[in-house]
């Protein structure tokens, strides 16, 4: 752990816009993380008489209870949800709401600005870790098993080729023979995602069984020369393109959908950094030293080449978030992204642009979003350039 | 030759996304929700002649399984948005004819109903698509009084449901031959002579004005990046001051901009009375048509994007200019000249310039199809009738030629530029081969 933390943060040196990066970030995390509890209607706690409730957290209706009686009420630090409409104060500038606890104003329906950029913080920086994680988790393991066996380990011989299709075949009739016979919904999908899984932990074994059996050198398919051609076909389709055609036709809103799309995009730049820093690190003398004392590849991956790419990964995650954040609040802007319900920076932008002679409505979102992004592009650099200052020696 | 998979996976990627959204195009034909509005009678007869000319009532592929509770017939017989629905009754009873008497009878039921305070409990029911669940709450609520043939169809489907046996339950590999969807859809695309499917026009000649836009703002705006990044880059190489440090924050600021969002504050700057308030901006609503607007007249609203591209992706070429002027200076061929006591201003315009420029070059190469299928913002924003505004509007007519055509267009594009980079940097630099 410590090692890895070295990794992320190298000695920060005398940086003020490092440090200054570093707590944006923080800042805007920590905002995502607590933001029910720093922008609620709710209280946090009531008390009426002698019980004691906690509205932000347990489902009651605090307004009929406190109604009644005296009540000794604790409220989050911006009284309102994004979607409150408090309809005696439409418009309010800063200076002006202040005094009603409208700090960043209101617009023109009466919701309060402030409460709507802690969301979109929460939005933006949700969706945009979680894409990039599942990028990563999908990018990173795809580079470091092409790029660690290549084309003289990773072959698959077309006899198991065939077997392979045969198998599948097999197994999804046989899936939907059970689907057929107990008719819960569950096996729909059961049976997709079971005969996927099952064929390609056949075609594990058979790959296994085929190189220990017989040399299938000759008469075999390159899977890392298949893999490359797959990433570039990726990534000659119009990134953007792909994202409206898919978009506009399926259920708008849907937050795991557009998670699933911008890591769909950022995975092939993933995979290839990942796959040539493996590159770089297969044939060092310590690997080979490992492989010639009988070490398993695991034990390789884990002491003589992961801990070497991590840190030139951190780089490209550090991008990846950028341009992760930057496409959700622009999918928001245009409309596509994610459903009204969900604040986002793009959607507040969208919004203040109809009503542009209210200069907070259009400010306050829009600068967080710059910052968090430059915050996030400022580290990536860093990293980068203490990576190549160590290269040089 | 690395495109012909390239328009193979989009061809692909188009059917299946024009086969998942038949309910919304269907609705768009037919024009409102269908469920609330048409009776059963009407929603069929109208499925059965459009499917008919759409391919939508066969197959999906040559081959594949099948229950044998459901036909190719019920593709035509049951309109789009009841086949989930009848294809449970379909797995419960095991048996064509069966699955039809007894989806045929539910669906009148659920149109004769229309009107009870029950009814939208029961539509929620149809589209759990769970015949036994809707059936119950029929006989759960009087919704009606117990009618012969629907106790009959019961008990019919309960009797069937106990005597199926585990060799009933078997799947059907079926052959449907080159009568399906997927057939269909790449014959009608490849005998559509490229035509739009809207209005009839060819493809391209809807395509090529709007290209030409995008086109034209692209290139511009990458001239003048050219024009006076490559020098900022050099001035931030050569000069360490403040003021070069102010610049290169700004920069650096800048460049976490998005696009969008440099794109909104110069258009509200142009429509309001903000500093650039004497440009031309289209406001939104008043979108010409592509034949009016390409005229010379015109070209002052060309401004406003040119601008908004030509700030974003200068601060990428000038940081860029600059790191790699930092590297090339690094080399011993640069130490050497000047030990040889060759002057400063030659030693960095002819070793260190000439030879930073590739970099920038191939940086050039590869935004330039980002920049076409970014341009989508821009020209959403100030309302140009360009290559991303007509894809946005054939996305919206489920426009499927035409949105191939564009998509077409667009990797072309990058390929071309992709080879006219290979090509120049091969002028500039001989070592190269290419």
């Amino acid at each position: 752990m410590k090692q890895i933390r070295a990794h992320i943060n190298p000695p920060l040196r005398n940086d003020r816009s490092l440090h200054l990066a570093w707590l944006i970030l923080v800042f805007f995390v920590l905002l995502a993380v607590l933001a029910p509890f720093l922008a609620n209607e709710n209280p946090i706690r009531c008390t009426v008489g002698n019980e004691t409730y906690y509205p932000i957290i347990s489902d009651i209706n605090w307004k009929s209870k406190c109604a009644s009686g005296e009540c000794d009420m604790v409220r989050p630090m911006i009284p309102f949800s994004p979607q409150t409409i408090d309809i005696a104060s439409r418009n309010l500038s800063p200076s002006q709401g202040f005094g009603k606890a409208h700090y960043f104003g209101t617009d023109g329906l009466g919701r309060d600005v402030a409460a709507g950029v802690v969301y979109g913080a929460r939005t933006a920086v949700f969706i945009s870790f979680f894409a990039t994680f599942l990028a990563l988790l999908f990018g990173g393991c795809y580079g470091l098993v092409m790029g660690y066996f290549a084309n003289d380990r990773l072959r698959y011989a077309r006899k198991r080729l065939v077997l392979l299709v045969v198998m599948t075949g097999v197994i999804l009739y046989v899936m939907a023979w059970l689907r057929n016979m107990y008719q819960a919904e569950i096996i729909s999908f059961v049976s997709l995602l079971g005969g996927l899984m099952m064929s390609l932990l056949i075609a594990f074994f058979t790959w296994r069984w085929g190189a220990r059996r017989f040399e299938v050198r000759d008469r075999s398919i390159l899977l890392d020369e298949m893999g490359m051609r797959f990433i570039d076909l990726l990534q000659a389709l119009p990134g953007l393109f792909i994202i409206l055609l898919v978009l506009q036709l399926f259920d708008q809103g849907s937050s795991l959908l557009l998670i699933g799309l911008i890591a769909f995009l950022l995975s092939p730049v993933m995979a290839l950094h990942a796959r040539a820093e493996v590159l770089r690190h297969r044939n060092k003398n310590s690997v080979r030293s490992a492989i010639m004392t009988g070490k398993g590849d695991l034990h390789i991956w884990r002491y003589d080449i992961i801990p070497f790419m991590v840190r030139p990964l951190f780089v490209t995650l550090a991008f990846s978030i950028a341009g992760a954040i930057l496409l959700e609040a622009t999918l928001s802007f245009l409309g596509i992204g994610l459903a009204v319900e969900h604040v986002s920076w793009g959607t507040l932008i969208k919004l203040a642009q109809q009503n542009s002679s209210n200069w907070w409505l259009l400010f306050f979102p829009s600068a967080c979003l710059v910052a968090l992004i430059w915050s996030v592009q400022r580290i990536g650099r860093h990293i980068e350039v203490s990576l190549r200052e160590q290269s040089n020696g | 030759m690395w495109g012909i998979p390239i328009f193979a996976v989009i061809l692909l990627l188009l059917f299946f996304v024009q086969d998942l959204t038949r309910v919304a195009q269907f609705e768009k034909l037919v024009g409102g929700d269908l469920q609330t509005e048409l009776s059963f009678d009407e929603e069929q007869a109208l499925w059965q002649k459009i499917s008919n000319r759409r391919g939508w009532d066969l197959p999906s592929f040559y081959f594949g399984f099948q229950h044998p509770g459901w036909s190719d017939t019920c593709y035509s017989l049951f309109p789009l948005s009841y086949h989930e629905f009848v294809r449970d009754i379909g797995r419960k009873t095991l048996d064509v004819d069966q699955t039809i008497a007894i989806g045929h009878m539910l669906l009148k039921l659920k149109a004769d109903l229309r009107g009870r305070s029950d009814y939208g409990r029961l539509n929620e029911l149809f589209k759990q698509n769970n015949a036994e669940r809707v059936m119950s709450f029929i006989r759960a609520t009087d919704m009606l009084n117990p009618i012969p043939f629907y106790t009959a169809a019961q008990k019919k489907l309960r009797s069937s449901h106990e005597s199926k046996s585990i060799v009933s339950a078997l799947p059907k590999l079926r052959w449907s031959g080159f009568e399906n969807r997927f057939h269909f859809f790449i014959r009608s695309f490849l005998t559509s002579s490229f035509r739009s499917e809207t209005d009839g026009r060819p493809i391209f000649r809807k395509i090529w004005p709007a290209f030409s836009i995008t086109l034209f703002i692209n290139l511009l705006a990458l001239v003048i990046v050219l024009f006076i990044g490559v020098p900022l880059g050099q001035y931030l190489y050569k000069n360490e001051n403040w003021r070069t440090r102010i610049l290169e924050k700004l920069i650096y600021v800048i460049y976490a901009m998005p696009l969008f969002w440099l794109a909104t504050i110069i258009a509200i700057n142009g429509n309001n009375a903000g500093f650039l308030s004497g440009v031309p901006v289209l406001k939104s609503g008043e979108m010409p048509s592509i034949m009016t607007f390409l005229r010379f007249e015109n070209i002052g609203f060309l401004i406003l994007p040119v601008l908004t591209i030509v700030i974003s992706v200068l601060v990428v070429v000038a940081l860029h200019m600059k790191r790699s002027m930092q590297e090339v200076a690094e080399n011993k061929y640069v130490f050497a000249a000047r030990m040889r006591g060759e002057n400063s201003v030659d030693i960095d315009k002819k070793h260190v310039r000439s030879n930073a420029v590739f970099s920038i070059i191939t940086l050039i190469g590869s935004t330039l199809p980002g920049l076409v299928s970014g341009s989508v913002v821009i020209e959403i924003i100030f309302n140009l009738p360009g290559m991303g505004r007509l894809l946005w509007q054939a996305l919206y007519d489920f426009d499927w030629v035409l949105v191939f055509g564009i998509l077409f267009v667009g990797v072309v594009f990058s390929v071309i530029g992709q080879l006219i980079t290979d090509l120049f940097y091969r002028k500039i630099n001989p070592q190269v081969v290419l």
